[in-house]
């Protein structure tokens, strides 16, 4: 179920107009101002997490779960590259402090692999041409509304799993200071500094 | 919002915040959440939920092998590309020897030692055969 801030349930026209986060149901969020998309649907065109498949990706048990943690993860989705993708009703802004978060594997060399983003670029989490993890968030509060971006300094491994995280917030109230996370199993949380645009460094301490 | 546009690969897992910048401890907490089991169980190089034969005779068998050139088999905890398999990964074997998923225990580390100089000891000669190759931890 979705429902606008006051708890009103929206008709189902209206489902796709919702302006923020702040979405009530099972499976999407788990709490007020975060929406989660689990893909563990395993059939079907339409996710469970109100978006619809476009072109061709196709569900996987190849999830999060493999890696051993006994976490539940019943399906992932295995995008081809191209024009396929999952769209999702258009969440808004983050706000000028936020956090988007992916596991992601890449099988194939595609230049600029987008993860997540929305239909006015407010913000973007992607794999670059490079093959290092990017995030891209726009500087709402900057006259000229610039995009500020950050990017990993470790290039990622085909087939590997990655937990690829962003986060942004406002510094005095002027700039917006995206940073990136990527870690993988096999070695301890790694945390990568802004390189690029914004070299003014993360607004949280990266230890 | 797309999820996936021109991505090669597979993406499991996505979360957005509105207003909420994580911190580290939560970035953690949640990468953690998904694979515990490997952070609590080191030397568990096989992925077979312990501590054990298999994962020395990935090491052993793997001896000064970088990274990028071990072979499937070795799952968890791999060296990075510049890094060669060295006593780092055979005390992370011998100091959770017997260890599992489910009961995970670090021996003193003088036990761990004293592994070592027994391995040492044994003096493992490299030979090649069937596929394997054995390495003198003497030379």
């Amino acid at each position: 179920m979705i429902s606008n801030e006051t708890g009103k349930e929206l008709k189902k026209s209206e489902k796709f107009i919702v302006h923020t986060l702040r979405i009530i149901c099972s499976d999407v969020c788990l709490w007020s101002g975060r929406a989660g998309y689990k893909f563990d649907e395993g059939t079907g065109t339409t996710v469970l997490d109100w978006g619809y498949l476009e072109g061709s990706p196709s569900w996987t048990t190849d999830t999060i779960a493999s890696l051993g943690g006994g976490y539940i993860s019943d399906y992932a989705l295995d995008f081809p590259g191209g024009d396929h993708r999952v769209t999702f009703p258009q969440v808004g802004g983050l706000g000028e402090l936020g956090s988007m978060e992916a596991w992601v594997k890449l099988q194939g060399p595609n230049p600029a692999r987008q993860i997540l983003r929305p239909d006015d670029h407010g913000f973007t989490l992607e794999v670059s041409a490079a093959g290092t993890a990017t995030a891209y968030v726009t500087e709402r509060l900057n006259p000229n509304h610039n995009n500020r971006a950050a990017t990993g300094t470790s290039v990622l491994e085909m087939d590997r799993w990655y937990h690829l995280v962003a986060v942004f917030g406002t510094v005095n109230a002027q700039t917006l200071r995206p940073y990136i996370t990527a870690s993988w199993r096999v070695r301890s949380l790694a945390c990568y500094l802004i390189t690029g645009k914004d070299s003014s460094g993360p607004i949280i301490p990266c230890t | 919002m797309y999820v996936g546009w021109y991505f090669d690969g597979i993406i499991d897992e996505v979360s957005l915040w509105k207003w909420i910048a994580l911190t580290s401890e939560e970035i953690l907490a949640r990468y953690n959440a998904v694979v515990a089991k490997t952070v609590e169980l080191t030397g568990d190089y096989d992925d077979s939920g312990g501590v054990g034969a298999a994962g020395l005779n990935l090491v052993l068998f793997n001896w000064n092998t970088v990274g990028a050139e071990l072979p499937n088999q070795w799952i968890n905890e791999r060296p990075g590309t510049g890094t060669a398999v060295g006593a780092t990964e055979l005390n992370g074997v011998l100091f959770n020897w017997g260890s599992s998923a489910a009961v995970a225990t670090v021996p003193e580390p003088a036990t761990g030692m004293l592994a070592v100089l027994g391995l040492l000891a044994l003096g493992i000669n490299r030979r090649r055969g069937s596929g394997h190759t054995y390495l003198d931890l003497t030379e």
